[in-house]
């Protein structure tokens, strides 16, 4: 009994020591910093001000917030509707367990190449010389090559290209837990196709889709290299703003108030989201 | 089975394979109104096939299905009129009992003061009217045994489907449950099709037996008749214990036999098969139509003589195995009252093996 006291607590105890000196410190640290002054010589001057925070309701800074707001909703959708299909497909109606794991290994392969450098390669794919563009000119689709980068295409197809794994990961986690015998079930009950997939199929992956969802929406609400790659220097989001706080303007207090304030918003977010969920249900009956 | 009555369902010449294995063929059936009927088969016999193909869940290669008059070959299992209970139950994990067995007739659009009158009104048939708002993750095994035939019969189908519904649950539940389904079958009048391999279950529940072996049909009978008069060794030895003996036709003379079992003993019966002369038959008897006797009784039971080698302790029932021959082991299964006590058979006593004539079953 002693012993696994020990080993309970000890390996409880690593987790809180590790989380407070990594996690929680730090994010008082830039709590404590967004209400500073800017230094001129060592970054930030100790002295208590709500600059940063009124200087972010500007409508300039807003509109970043809302457009990167838009843009992770927008990702996050195409991330999931591009998804569920192809993860239905794989869990549910391929038998072969070979094709089964290859398609899944597809999907794990690019983890195995930094993701900067897939941006990289994103690049040559799309640029005006492209392989893309020279392809559809070559077979006479069009004349005038597209212009896929340096605008919102390219930063939306560089984002979900590096994001549909997170869609699509936990989605296929809750479709393997997926009895097929409920889909026999309800069509034995009358159900059409529509009903089984809104009735039945989505309440029960319910797990996954949010899981993914929320993967796919911070994780666009943190990018700040595909933006700057893809889109080129026009098209930012609050990661795009909050890096040039840090590395170009030299300016952290404001820096760590725009983290604060993207921190708050998401928290709010998910509670809200939590609150909600929980509420129906209850709600259904 | 009154032929007059319409079919409720035909299955006309079905054949089935999987992975070009054959597990029906040539399959026919013809099923009439308010049964309770019973498919009963080892595993791998293609019971459960028939049901799937019956609910729409699977195609048949060839031959029809035809439920009602209609052939419903191409019709969806949604557009079926038969409900199906899953072996497993399949109850919605996110629906409560309520809405569960609202489901299939929310999905037919039925008016909402429909449905919530039908929906107590097997609840309480069920006797859940307590449980309507339950998960069926808070229910035991019998009540989601329940609830599932309640999610069925609430659509009031022609045929209920049931795939081997009690397999899961414990000897005694399992018992209440044999009788519970009885009962629902009769208030409601609905044909039932019951898919088991427990031979106790088919022959305690149903009208009608099925059995079915390889995709075949062995015998169809009430369950009297596939208890008594078993058409072959398969059916006998599968619906209840069986002693096997071997036998020999001596001669016929018009609808008598004479015949030779075990190479020693020779009796009388009747001819009811067409055996010919010198034909190697079986004798089947079940151990609970023999009786031990200490000496050669009347000359109209027919007897054996052997030793016993073995009792064995059933509570109410006593098992003696008897070696006939030195080779052959017959059970013989005795009712322990205070009759059967006046004689103490014990291991290794010489012995009788009597039956009375008609008791046993002739077959090739």
């Amino acid at each position: 009994m002693i012993n696994k006291d020990l080993f309970k607590y000890s390996s409880i105890l690593i987790i809180v020591f590790w989380l407070t000196i990594f996690v929680i410190v730090p994010n008082l640290g830039v709590l404590a910093i967004s209400f500073l002054e800017k230094g001129e010589m060592n970054f930030v001057k100790f002295a208590f001000t709500l600059d940063n925070y009124k200087k972010l309701s500007s409508l300039m800074y807003i509109k970043v917030f809302v457009k990167t707001f838009g843009i992770a909703f927008y990702v996050t959708i195409v991330c999931l509707l591009f998804s569920y299909p192809f993860v239905y497909a794989i869990s549910q109606t391929i038998q072969n367990k070979v094709i089964k794991d290859f398609l899944l290994i597809l999907v794990i392969v690019p983890f195995w190449t930094s993701s900067l450098i897939r941006t990289y390669a994103m690049m040559i794919v799309l640029r005006t010389n492209g392989i893309i563009n020279n392809s559809l000119i070559n077979i006479g689709f069009i004349n005038e090559p597209i212009e896929f980068l340096y605008n919102w295409i390219g930063v939306s197809i560089g984002l979900i290209y590096s994001l549909l794994p997170f869609m699509i990961l936990p989605l296929y986690t809750s479709f393997e837990k997926f009895d097929r015998n409920y889909i026999n079930a309800a069509q034995d009950l009358g159900a059409s196709k529509i009903n089984i997939l809104l009735k039945i199929i989505i309440p029960l992956t319910k797990s996954g889709i949010t899981s993914g969802c929320i993967l796919v929406f911070l994780s666009t609400l943190g990018m700040f290299f595909i933006p700057e790659l893809l889109g080129g220097s026009k098209e930012i989001l609050i990661g795009n703003l909050i890096k040039n706080q840090f590395l170009i303007a030299r300016n952290w207090p404001f820096g760590t108030a725009i983290g604060t304030m993207l921190t708050i918003i998401v928290t709010v977010l998910i509670l809200f989201y939590a609150r909600n969920t929980k509420n129906t249900d209850h709600l259904v009956v | 089975m009154n032929e007059s009555q319409k079919p409720i369902i035909e299955l006309k010449n079905i054949s089935k394979s999987f992975n070009s294995e054959s597990i029906l063929s040539n399959f026919n059936f013809t099923l009439y109104e308010n049964k309770f009927i019973t498919i009963l088969g080892p595993s791998g016999s293609g019971k459960t096939t028939i049901i799937k193909l019956i609910a729409g869940f699977e195609s048949v290669d060839t031959g029809e299905i035809i439920l009602n008059n209609i052939k419903v070959n191409n019709i969806p299992p949604n557009k079926r009129e038969v409900n199906t209970v899953f072996q497993n139950y399949s109850l919605f994990p996110h629906m409560t009992v309520y809405e569960n067995i609202a489901f299939g007739l929310r999905m037919k659009k039925k008016n909402k003061d429909y449905i919530e009158q039908a929906v107590t009104e097997v609840l309480k048939m069920i006797k859940m009217e307590n449980f309507a708002s339950r998960k069926p993750d808070q229910l035991s095994g019998g009540q989601q045994q329940r609830v599932a035939v309640a999610r069925a019969i609430v659509n009031k189908p022609l045929i209920l489907l049931l795939d081997e519904p009690l397999s899961a649950l414990d000897e005694k539940l399992r018992k209440e449950m044999q009788v519970e389904l009885k009962s629902i079958q009769q208030d409601l009048g609905i044909t039932f099709i019951l898919v088991t391999h427990d031979q106790e279950e088919a022959l305690s529940i149903s009208d009608t037996v099925i059995v079915l072996n390889n995709g075949k049909i062995e015998q169809i009978g009430s369950p009297k008749e596939i208890y008594e008069h078993p058409v072959n060794s398969f059916v006998a030895s599968f619906v209840g214990e069986l002693n096997i003996l071997d036998a020999k036709i001596k001669t016929i003379n018009q609808n008598q036999l004479t015949i030779v079992v075990e190479e020693i003993y020779t009796y009388q019966i009747q001819n009811k098969n067409n055996f010919v002369v010198q034909d190697k038959i079986k004798l089947l008897i079940r151990p609970e139509k023999l009786r031990l006797a200490l000496s050669k009784e009347k000359s109209t039971s027919n007897n054996l003589k052997g030793q016993i080698i073995e009792i064995r302790y059933r509570g109410s029932l006593l098992d003696y195995i008897i070696l006939i021959n030195n080779t052959k082991k017959l059970t013989v299964t005795m009712l322990q009252n205070k009759d059967a006590n006046i004689f103490n058979y014990n291991i290794g006593m010489d012995v009788f093996v009597e039956w009375d004539v008609g008791c046993e079953v002739l077959t090739q």
